[in-house]
């Protein structure tokens, strides 16, 4: 057998996962009747990729560092821009509007050695694989996509226990 | 066998291996395969798991370590990955789609169909005709196990009178009949696709389950027919059949014109070693064959080697259809998830007042859901033909339409245009795990490739949306290539020793004794995947060899 196992999430510390949870958020937001990458922990699946051995698949010690110094720099962008809180405090439309920015390479006060597409390109692949790779990934949790979506069944409703602020980010 | 030498040695263990294998031993020749990888098993291929065998690709070389290097438009030479090579015991018919129609006349005879051949572009007519590749496609699809069935549509590929597939076709998908009447209005005649794929018991493996894990997984039922559930079984049991895995061919050895054998590898950092036969054939897909002659100085007095590297056009389109419900009919019909079952081959050939193009190509149709696993077609998604790659309430909006409504994907396989600059070469700084210069490719589509691709797309969009659909993602051919699984020319056959650097047998024309049996010998692309072809040229090549 070929198979790895995906390791307890113990990369990021909690203020990054802060940070990674509130992008993933606007990446793919759930509403009433639709989960999104917080209902399905797709940063628990991020931080257990980023503990996974670099060894084990050759980009992930890229992808280390990626975060650690993308997280830092978006989460000290967003504390200059609205003066109070960083990443986590923002709302999703103002995490939106700054990954629009991203997205397009235009965002303020980021380092320029920061590859602004790249860092959004690889977040919107993390979050989708967050949200629809196998649970045993420690994404997708309960297999809340696959089942809403149909993916491997037919597909069922979804009923969001809790209010969007007592899941907050999903940390 | 070891002091003895085989009367052939088969280089890979893949389409065209395998089938030399099982055919030159059931002629009564002892047969040595070198096999690069191991032997893989079904469990090797558990559990079915996106993330592992696509996104991270565990089945296929690593681009860090074992890439092609691609030079494109701007001129910088850039490592691509090989995401069609699988290096293991069947090679990439493990995983593949198993997608099998034929190759047909107005593939072979190219310039009776195509009037109007660009200046600069290399379209010559194959060697054989379709009637001489008949009985080897008849004996490919049975004893590979292909479900179809003949006849269901005019411009389906001919079949003998009376002929069959050996199993009927995989039951339908429940977009099927829906789209078999919206292409009915527009005068096209799709029909059920043949497929290396169980539709009931057969040859001792059981019936697909549409666990919707298709291509670029392994089949752990074996419903898949594969190289090594097929024709390697065949070649061992006769007795004269040795497989070794773990034997990477480094060098094939000539003297005065023919081959005396090849030099191999059993580990990364060993000793080449020797060894001798007299007839060598080689099956380790297109560019791999090019290279491995360009290692090896075969003689090329007339600068082809290489040379006229083709990928097939491609093009991607996908619709939704509002109002319609989501494919899923229960259990008379596939899954949405399962493998599709239609194919449109009405525009193969161009007959348009409007344009000038005139050989084409053959859509694939599948639901989205249907083939592309979650994480690679989400990752794609797109709400219109500016808006690619979407996210935030789009994707959500996506994400939304994809589970309520119908949906339809066409996959396009076109003619592309042979060019003698789109090649082959050693590049000169970069090694592979074995130590070998990797392969160095250039390549261009010519602007007849794109414009076919474009012009495809735009015809099945205009059916599909006069049947109500809406088009999502639109995504022809574009200009640079770093890399395809359709993969043909390189070495050339044909009957001129002067324009070609293999003769009708697949044999080099400077070094005797030395075939090839992968798509390298392909003289233009064919506008059909191109396995069952090639699969019917090494049957056709192994018998009749002397």
């Amino acid at each position: 057998m070929r198979l790895l196992n995906a390791p307890e999430p113990g990369f990021l510390n909690s203020e990054q996962r802060a940070q990674a949870a509130a992008i993933f958020d606007a990446l793919l937001p759930g509403s009433s009747d639709a989960p999104g990458a917080t209902d399905a922990g797709a940063v628990d699946y991020l931080d257990s990729l980023l503990t996974r051995d670099p060894a084990s698949y050759y980009e992930i010690q890229g992808w280390r560092d990626l975060y650690t110094q993308a997280l830092a720099a978006l989460d000290e962008a967003a504390r200059q821009a609205n003066g109070r809180g960083g990443l986590a405090a923002l709302g999703r439309e103002e995490v939106t509007a700054l990954l629009g920015q991203l997205q397009r390479g235009e965002a303020d006060g980021l380092p320029d050695g920061l590859d602004q597409r790249r860092v959004f390109t690889t977040m919107r692949n993390h979050c989708i694989e967050g949200c629809f790779a196998d649970p045993r990934w420690r994404g997708n949790r309960d297999a809340v996509m696959w089942r809403w979506l149909g993916s491997h069944g037919p597909a069922e409703e979804f009923e969001r226990g809790h209010s969007e602020a007592e899941v907050g980010h999903g940390v | 066998m070891a002091s003895e030498q085989p009367d052939a040695i088969i280089v890979g263990s893949g389409a065209g291996g395998a089938t030399a294998a099982r055919v030159l031993t059931a002629r009564g020749m002892r047969v040595t395969v070198l096999e690069k990888g191991d032997w893989a098993t079904a469990e090797d291929f558990l559990p079915l798991d996106e993330l592992h065998f696509h996104t991270q690709k565990a089945l296929i070389p690593h681009v860090n370590d074992d890439p092609n290097i691609y030079v494109g438009i701007d001129g910088t030479p850039k490592p691509s990955e090989r995401w069609w090579i699988a290096n293991m015991v069947g090679g990439s018919t493990m995983i593949w789609d198993a997608n099998l129609p034929r190759y047909t006349p107005e593939d072979m005879a190219i310039t009776q169909y195509m009037p109007d051949i660009p200046e600069d572009a290399s379209m010559v007519d194959w060697p054989w005709t379709y009637e001489e590749f008949l009985p080897y496609f008849e004996r490919a699809e049975h004893e590979w196990g292909v479900s179809g069935k003949a006849n269901q549509a005019p411009a389906q590929e001919p079949m003998s009178p009376g002929y069959e597939y050996p199993m009927p076709p995989l039951r339908l998908h429940a977009a099927t009949e829906f789209l078999m009447e919206a292409f009915g209005k527009a005068g096209w005649q799709p029909y059920l696709g043949p497929r290396a794929i169980n539709s009931q018991v057969y040859d001792s493996r059981p019936a697909c389950s549409f666990c919707g894990f298709n291509q670029f997984y392994g089949c752990a039922l074996n419903a898949r027919g594969n190289a090594a559930n097929t024709m390697i079984p065949r070649a061992l049991s006769t007795g004269r059949c040795e497989l070794l895995t773990r034997h990477c061919v480094t060098r094939l050895v000539h003297e005065g014109g023919s081959v005396t054998g090849v030099m191999y590898k059993t580990e990364p950092d060993g000793e080449e070693q020797f060894m001798g036969a007299p007839r060598v054939f080689v099956s380790v897909q297109t560019i791999e064959s090019a290279r491995l002659f360009l290692l090896s100085e075969i003689p090329d007095p007339n600068d082809m080697i290489g040379h006229y590297l083709i990928y097939h056009v491609k093009g991607n389109a996908d619709l939704t259809f509002p109002g319609k419900p989501v494919w899923d009919f229960g259990p008379a019909y596939q899954p949405r998830t399962g493998i599709g079952s239609l194919q449109v081959r009405d525009l193969y050939t161009i007959d348009d007042p409007n344009t000038n193009l005139s050989k084409g190509g053959k859509f694939s149709v599948y639901d989205p859901l249907t083939t592309t696993t979650p994480i690679r077609l989400i990752k794609q998604a797109s709400m219109g033909r500016d808006r690619m790659n979407v996210w935030g309430d789009d994707l959500a909006e996506y994400l939304g339409e994809l589970r309520e409504q119908g949906g339809v994907s066409f996959s396009f396989t076109g003619e592309a245009m042979s060019v003698h600059d789109n090649r082959v070469e050693l590049d000169p700084e970069r090694k592979d795990p074995w130590g070998m210069p990797v392969a160095r490719t250039y390549y261009r589509h010519h602007p007849y490739d794109l414009d076919l691709s474009r012009y495809a797309l735009e015809r099945v969009c205009q059916v599909m949306s006069d049947a109500g659909g809406e088009v999502r993602r639109f995504d022809p051919q574009a200009e640079e290539n770093p890399g395809y699984g359709h993969v043909q020319g390189t070495l050339r056959a044909g009957s001129d020793p002067d324009s070609s650097v293999l003769d009708e047998l697949c044999q080099s024309h400077t070094v005797k004794g030395l075939h090839v049996l992968d798509a390298a010998w392909m003289p233009t692309s064919g506008a059909s995947n191109p396995t069952i072809t090639l699969i019917a040229n090494a049957y056709r090549v192994c018998e009749e060899v002397q």
